[in-house]
């Protein structure tokens, strides 16, 4: 009878979940859920990253709910730099052996070695005054040997009376402190291993979101996000570099170019950005589950991005289910992305204001596709096994493709 | 990588058979979701109730495709606000 209530009282305050988009939950009506999850992010000869994550959601009394989220990265292999390969005889950005950071291991700088461990811990408490008004205090703080993070966030969620729509509003505030692992940061298009180091890269970040999630039907929910951020302070990437180039052979194009020195990059110190995101979930009428959502994103660096995101869910009397995904997303180069600096554009010694060849801000497109499955074990709790590739294919990077493999198992208990 | 590619559209195939009319079920899916406004009543949200109906129905993936994203891609957010930063590479 109590387990009814609960779904009773779940199924007409659920909606209460929706508006505030960070908002914490304790599952199925029950006190506890202790959710854990192994994630290993394998690229081919790149990247690897290993990471746990822990969640514990409680309800602390009829209208508190508190939910503690822990992080544990490790993240080895290499990236490219930015530069060109064959560079040459050039100084390395060396650490003491295994105290993380990146090192050039070929004499090339093309690619950059680095290893390095990440802990997270968040806080989020929740209050609900009145059944209709639902208020959301979080805190989070993230370190690596290179990077600090702080952040505060609150949102704010309310239900009209009828609770078939419901509002929110949320803003977040992060501050971040950027250092190479050696200490400080280049300066700006100062040449590699030369010129200043300067202190750490501080940097401010706000985020406002406002939405709007209404049930269309019994078997639908839609939402309608907009969101803008803005970055003010070291945007920069100090381990990032970029060539100069010139043509072998100016009567021969085709002969190609060679690297005549390496810098360190250097971007804009502020950046608008604005999304609308939109996404539905709805129960087919063969009570299998899809999820859509699709994300319009745009800033002042230039970089417009569309992502669409698929999921249907295939449901089984027996708990099992399985749930393919497929995903597409692609962006425009930021104005001040440049394969290299060119010798016939900038002079044997003369910059743009701001360069970087970091493929992030590449024009690409991804593509993700996989398959998520496992079983639910009602009042008890919930396995989930992801199985994923990601594809990318730039435009004008050095390395113009990079894959991606994603594992992912999960298992939440539920408990009172 | 290839294995995986097919492996993925083997199982979306077989999961559409198995499915039963689910080609119809997705077809019905564009006229139900987005042609059917109602006014719900609140003893008619069971499966809206449900974690799966959750707009984000899976945290720990949500949260790890935030960071796998963001760390390789220029467009971030939409989702939400809040949440710890990294300096990804």
């Amino acid at each position: 009878m109590k387990s009814i209530q609960k779904k009773l009282a779940l199924a007409s305050c659920t909606l209460l979940a929706h508006g505030v988009p960070s908002s914490v939950s304790a599952e199925e009506g029950e006190d506890w859920a202790l959710d854990a999850s192994l994630l290993h992010y394998a690229e081919d000869e790149r990247i690897t990253v290993n990471k746990f994550i822990g969640t514990l959601n409680t309800n602390v009394s009829e209208s508190d709910k508190v939910k503690v989220d822990l992080v544990f990265d490790t993240m080895s292999g290499s990236t490219p730099s930015g530069a060109l390969e064959g560079a040459g005889s050039i100084a390395t950005i060396s650490t003491p052996s295994g105290a993380g950071g990146f090192s050039s291991s070929t004499g090339s700088t093309a690619v950059a070695n680095f290893e390095d461990t990440r802990l997270g811990v968040s806080l989020d408490w929740e209050h609900t005054k009145k059944r209709v008004h639902r208020i959301n205090y979080g805190t989070s703080i993230s370190v690596e040997k290179d990077f600090t993070s702080f952040g505060l966030n609150t949102n704010y969620a309310q239900d009209t009376s009828s609770r078939i729509v419901t509002y929110s509003a949320g803003v977040a505030v992060t501050f971040d402190s950027v250092r190479r692992s050696s200490g400080g940061t280049p300066e700006p298009l100062a040449e590699y291993g030369q010129g200043r180091t300067l202190g750490e890269g501080a940097r401010v970040t706000v985020d406002t979101i406002f939405g709007v999630t209404r049930v269309l039907n019994r078997r639908t929910l839609g939402q309608i996000n907009v969101s803008t951020g803005f970055n003010d302070g070291y945007l920069t990437d100090p381990y990032k570099l970029i060539s100069r180039t010139r043509l072998i052979d100016i009567n021969n194009p085709s002969l190609g170019f060679d690297e005549t020195a390496t810098y360190y990059e250097n971007r804009p110190s502020s950046r608008q950005r604005s999304s609308v995101y939109t996404s539905m979930a709805h129960t087919t009428r063969h009570d299998n589950v899809l999820h859509m959502s699709y994300r319009y994103y745009w800033d002042d660096w230039d970089v417009v991005s569309n992502t669409l995101d698929f999921r249907l869910k295939f449901r089984y009397e027996s708990g099992f289910f399985i749930e393919p995904h497929f995903r597409l997303y692609n962006q425009t180069a930021a104005n001040f992305y440049l394969f290299s600096i060119d010798q016939a554009i900038y002079g044997v010694s003369g910059f743009p204001e701001y360069a970087s060849a970091d493929y992030r801000l590449d024009e690409f497109d991804a593509t993700t596709y996989g398959v998520n499955f496992g079983k639910n074990f009602p009042g008890k709790g919930k396995l989930r096994i992801r199985l994923e590739q990601i594809e990318w294919n730039y435009a004008n990077s050095l390395f113009d493709t990079n894959n991606a493999l994603v594992v992912q198992v999960s298992y939440k208990v539920l408990f009172e | 990588m290839k294995k995986l590619k097919t492996i993925f559209f083997v199982v979306v195939i077989l999961s559409f058979i198995n499915g039963c009319s689910t080609m119809k079920d997705v077809s019905n899916t564009v006229k139900d979701s987005l042609f059917n406004y109602e006014k719900v009543k609140p003893w008619q949200r069971g499966e809206l109730a449900k974690e799966d109906m959750q707009l984000v129905d899976d945290g720990m993936m949500t949260y790890a495709d935030d960071h796998i994203y963001f760390s390789k891609e220029a467009a971030t957010g939409g989702k939400g606000v809040g949440g710890g930063g990294c300096g990804c590479n």
